[in-house]
């Protein structure tokens, strides 16, 4: 719409700025135009390069972004000489165009610079750009390239693919080269099947020493007409690090060329059972001698980067002669005890950051991450928030390297590894994922230290987050982010979004899905869900809105129930009988016995979980009501095994409600739920009744 | 305020040209302030929708209104202050700074707006709107992109009237080139060229372009506006 109002102004423009051009010519000229002399060779020059110039500004984006799409290609000879010819092609006849105002007719010229204008949008634009059909058909189907990664958690992962080497993850080779390399096995390497790699429904088996590649053969993008499809073949992957061969655990899983890009990718996730060893045999000495490490720890630790660094950190968390192990090497790589101020602190933050981009690779989870958030305390937060704000404000969704932007603030979870994408359009700067996490690291250490009232980050770089991103009613990942941290000024926000609007399928603007295809106003939802003291108000003031979304919900659920979708009837459990999970009860209860809402085992299940969330106010009269719902019959072991989340004491009492009541519904048959169940089948053995026997005798046992 | 003698012909040009523009500028500036008030979205760029278009509409015909009521080489008023004995670069150089003024004025009114709060109150207290006051923050850089495209467009329509009124064929060229220049500026600085923190290399080239293209007919306009006709 937008585009079409754009297109409709441009041409208007176009078009009536020259009609009202002729008519005011014709009403203000003292003399005929034919008495009048051309214009001089220099206003010709000054018009013609001023022509020349609009056409250069038309032709820029269309072909320099097609140039950085087709970069990889272009390190073929023959497509970048075809290339070059386009490019050629293009300049002559923009010359051509000039030379034809300058010298002949200066509107003859000017039209054919609008036609070489429309000559490159067909020539460079689209999926399929017509420069293409320069290369010849073998050269062309075989344009493309295959990515293996991203990189492991391993350094130094060597890849085998059907036997051949190819180098170091991540490995990057032109179709044309790989398959000039690589042979193709028509069969699975010997006493191997792919059953052995795949399961029926497509999905790999982990832990296998093969991982199965789905390769495109040859890439389709520029045969006529386009195709996004592609040819696939199998090859078998290797990996090994220091003389071990590994295994796959999953990966991407994905192959065949992207649409946009001009290449395919794999990724590889390998893991080294032997290596690992060594590396938690190295953590061992260090965790015998209390964390007193010497240089050679570090040197050998420093061989087994970054996977030892990962592992490090990971038991770092629980063990406190490995956390004076990071304390030490921390300080020992970024001499962090020589911090003496917030100017320092900054300092050695924009290093860390340097060295990241330069590196192209970060991750929160490493050394240079523990350094970044044992750093946070000392820097100044107004300037870390001034820093993040200032990037907010300049914008979403760019790529250019410099400064933070506002999409790594969004973006960054909380273990985040990235590196530059190989072979991307434009590289990411890695440099503002460090400064991201200072920033939601500086959140941490702020709450941490209390105080009253929200923090500075929580004030100002969540406003200005959820305030300058492109407002979306269903996808919000700034206001998700700014909700998860506890954003001040949530409850004003959404109070104000047409939360009371109906919803009720995909095409309203503010329904979301819920269940199996019940559909909630998302800002309703949102709302409910929100675990404020606005919050708490809110359930209470419109508590009829609550009992209708959850009624949609479990209505909505046909079999099993998420009980998550619920959260909000379990927020406030501080209002004890009065809270919304227990006055909702009899009617989730109520809902949860219809068969097309999860009867039988599926809504035993559903109840049991909601009754653990009403924790510890539901009641052992509750249970054996959730049981009697399900007429009589407990199914799998599932519903059971959930009572064991409950203290010790309430699981036996409930176990014991179960069977007396168990024992009461064989005593007394209720007529079978099934048209075909004989009365004398139901016995203790389909009820369940010997399962609760069984827990009953474990907790025993445990006690 | 004493200014001096020497300085009191040119403060008389620049009220001279500024009496001619008042009523533009006025409605101008009241549509402009309405807009900022009443606008019921973030004017923030990168997430800014139809109000980008409005935005842009707005900056064309406001330029051209403004250009128009200058460059009417056969009106009454056109010829008496050709006839003043002012130099025709004199001439051309107010005409240029009037327009900017004018162009300043409107932009004032839409700072005043947007910078105070008498946006954010509006927007935060009588239309409940979910952004307001905090998004007042991010709007300031606002008109950059507005101001930007004046720059690229004012100086283009001007030499459209200039080469209209010159004694030679070919008159045309000058809607032409700017047709064509406000189409690539509206559509470069109003589009995804331009969005994000910092601006590919390649967009910087695109801007170069429409700079020089705006520069040459700026420069060539005020060497023409030396033989401009005067037809009455």
């Amino acid at each position: 719409m937008m585009e079409a109002t754009m297109i409709g102004l441009v041409v208007g423009v176009m078009v009536a700025v020259p009609a009202a051009a002729l008519a005011w010519r014709r009403r203000r000229t003292l003399r005929p135009a034919r008495s009048m002399p051309g214009p001089g060779w220099s206003t010709r020059l000054v018009e013609t390069g001023t022509l020349g110039a609009l056409g250069v500004a038309a032709l820029l984006p269309l072909v320099w972004e097609r140039t950085f799409i087709e970069l990889p290609d272009l390190a073929r000879p023959e497509v970048r000489q075809a290339y070059m010819i386009a490019l050629a092609l293009t300049g002559l006849g923009l010359l051509i165009a000039m030379l034809t105002a300058m010298y002949s007719n200066w509107c003859g010229g000017l039209l054919l610079v609008v036609l070489v204008c429309f000559a490159s949008h067909w020539g460079f634009a689209g999926h399929s750009p017509t420069w293409m059909q320069l290369v010849s058909e073998p050269q062309r189907k075989q344009a493309g390239w295959l990515v293996f990664g991203p990189k492991p958690g391993y350094r130094g992962v060597q890849l085998h693919v059907n036997g051949v080497h190819l180098g170091e993850l991540p490995v990057t080779i032109s179709m044309e080269a790989f398959e000039a390399r690589v042979p193709y096995w028509h069969q699975p390497p010997e006493g191997l099947s792919e059953r052995d790699l795949l399961f029926e429904d497509g999905q790999e088996h982990l832990d296998r020493p093969w991982g199965l590649l789905k390769l495109p053969v040859r890439d389709l993008r520029y045969t006529w007409p386009p195709s996004h499809g592609h040819d696939e073949r199998h090859y078998y992957a290797q990996v090994e690090l220091d003389g071990e061969w590994g295994t796959f655990y999953g990966g991407g899983g994905m192959g065949g060329s992207q649409s946009h890009i001009a290449y395919a990718q794999r990724g590889l996730r390998p893991r080294f059972p032997g290596y690992d060893e060594r590396v938690r045999e190295h953590l061992q000495a260090a965790q015998e001698t209390n964390g007193q490490v010497d240089a050679a720890w570090f040197a050998t630790m420093a061989s087994f980067a970054p996977r030892g660094e990962t592992m490090l950190l990971s038991r770092a968390k629980e063990d406190p002669a490995l956390q004076r192990v990071v304390d030490t090497w921390v300080n020992h790589r970024y001499a962090l005890n020589e911090v003496r101020g917030a100017d320092d602190a900054w300092r050695l933050l924009e290093r860390i950051a340097d060295e990241a981009e330069q590196r192209g690779a970060y991750d929160m989870a490493s050394i240079t991450g523990a350094a970044v958030e044992r750093l946070v305390p000392y820097l100044d937060p107004e300037r870390l928030t001034d820093t993040a704000v200032a990037a907010i404000r300049a914008g979403y969704g760019g790529y250019n390297s410099g400064r933070l932007d506002a999409d790594r603030l969004v973006s960054l979870s909380t273990h985040t590894s990235v590196e530059s994408r190989i072979m991307a359009r434009r590289p990411q700067p890695i440099r503002h994922h460090v400064f991201a996490h200072a920033v939601w690291t500086m959140h941490e250490h702020l709450q941490a230290q209390g105080g009253s009232g929200p923090n500075v980050v929580q004030r100002r770089v969540l406003d200005a987050l959820v305030y300058s991103y492109p407002h979306n009613h269903r996808s919000n990942r700034a206001l998700n982010r700014a909700l998860a941290m506890g954003w001040p000024d949530a409850y004003r926000f959404m109070s104000r979004q047409p939360w009371h609007r109906s919803a009720y399928s995909p095409s309203d603007e503010f329904g979301m899905r819920v269940g199996n295809g019940g559909y909630v106003n998302v800002w309703l939802y949102r709302l409910l869900c929100l675990e404020m003291p606005d919050g708490q108000r809110f359930r209470t003031r419109y508590s009829q809105y609550l009992r209708q979304t959850a009624d949609t919900i479990v209505e909505a659920s046909s079999g099993y129930i998420d009980i998550d979708e619920l959260k909000f009837l379990f927020l406030d459990p501080q209002l004890g009988n009065m809270s919304p999970g227990m006055t909702y009860w009899p009617r989730f209860k109520e809902l949860t016995a219809t068969p097309q809402n999860g009867s039988g085992y599926w809504g035993l299940l559903a109840r049991v979980q909601y009754l653990i969330r009403l924790e510890p106010h539901a009641t052992v009269p509750m249970y054996v009501e959730a049981l009697r719902a399900s007429e009589g019959s407990l199914g799998g072991d599932y519903a059971a095994n959930h009572l064991e989340q409950l203290p010790p004491d309430k699981e036996r009492a409930v176990l014991e409600a179960w069977v007396s009541e168990l024992k009461q519904i064989l005593e007394n048959p209720p007529e079978p739920m099934e048209p075909w169940m004989q009365p004398e089948r139901i016995n203790e053995e389909h009820v369940g009744l010997h399962r609760l026997h069984r827990r009953l005798n474990k907790l025993e046992r445990d006690e | 305020m004493n200014l001096p003698r020497r300085w009191l012909p040119n403060v008389w040009l620049i009220a001279f040209l500024w009496r001619q523009q008042l009523a533009v500028t006025g409605v101008a500036m009241v549509l402009a302030a309405c807009f900022a008030v009443l606008w019921p979205g973030r004017l923030y760029w990168p997430v800014m929708e139809e109000a980008g278009l409005l935005v842009m509409l707005f900056v064309v015909v406001h330029s051209i209104a403004l250009v128009m009521v200058q460059g009417r080489p056969s009106s009454g008023t056109f010829a008496y202050l050709y006839t003043r004995g002012f130099s025709r670069d004199r001439l051309w150089a107010h005409q240029m700074l009037a327009s900017a003024a004018a162009v300043l004025t409107v932009a004032l009114a839409f700072v005043l707006v947007t910078w105070t709060p008498a946006r954010a109150t509006y927007q935060d207290l009588v239309r409940l709107s979910p952004f307001y006051p905090g998004a007042a923050m991010l709007e300031r850089g606002f008109l950059l992109r507005p101001l930007l495209v004046y720059t690229l467009m004012l100086p283009s329509l001007h030499y459209v009237w200039i080469r209209l009124a010159q004694p030679m064929r070919g008159g045309l060229a000058g809607f032409w080139l700017a047709a064509w220049l406000i189409a690539a500026s509206v559509i470069a600085l109003g589009n995804e060229l331009f969005e994000g923190p910092t601006l590919a290399w390649h967009s910087w080239l695109t801007l170069a372009s429409l700079a020089m293209a705006a520069g040459l007919l700026a420069i060539w306009g005020w060497r023409l506006h030396r033989q401009v006709e005067v037809t009455r």
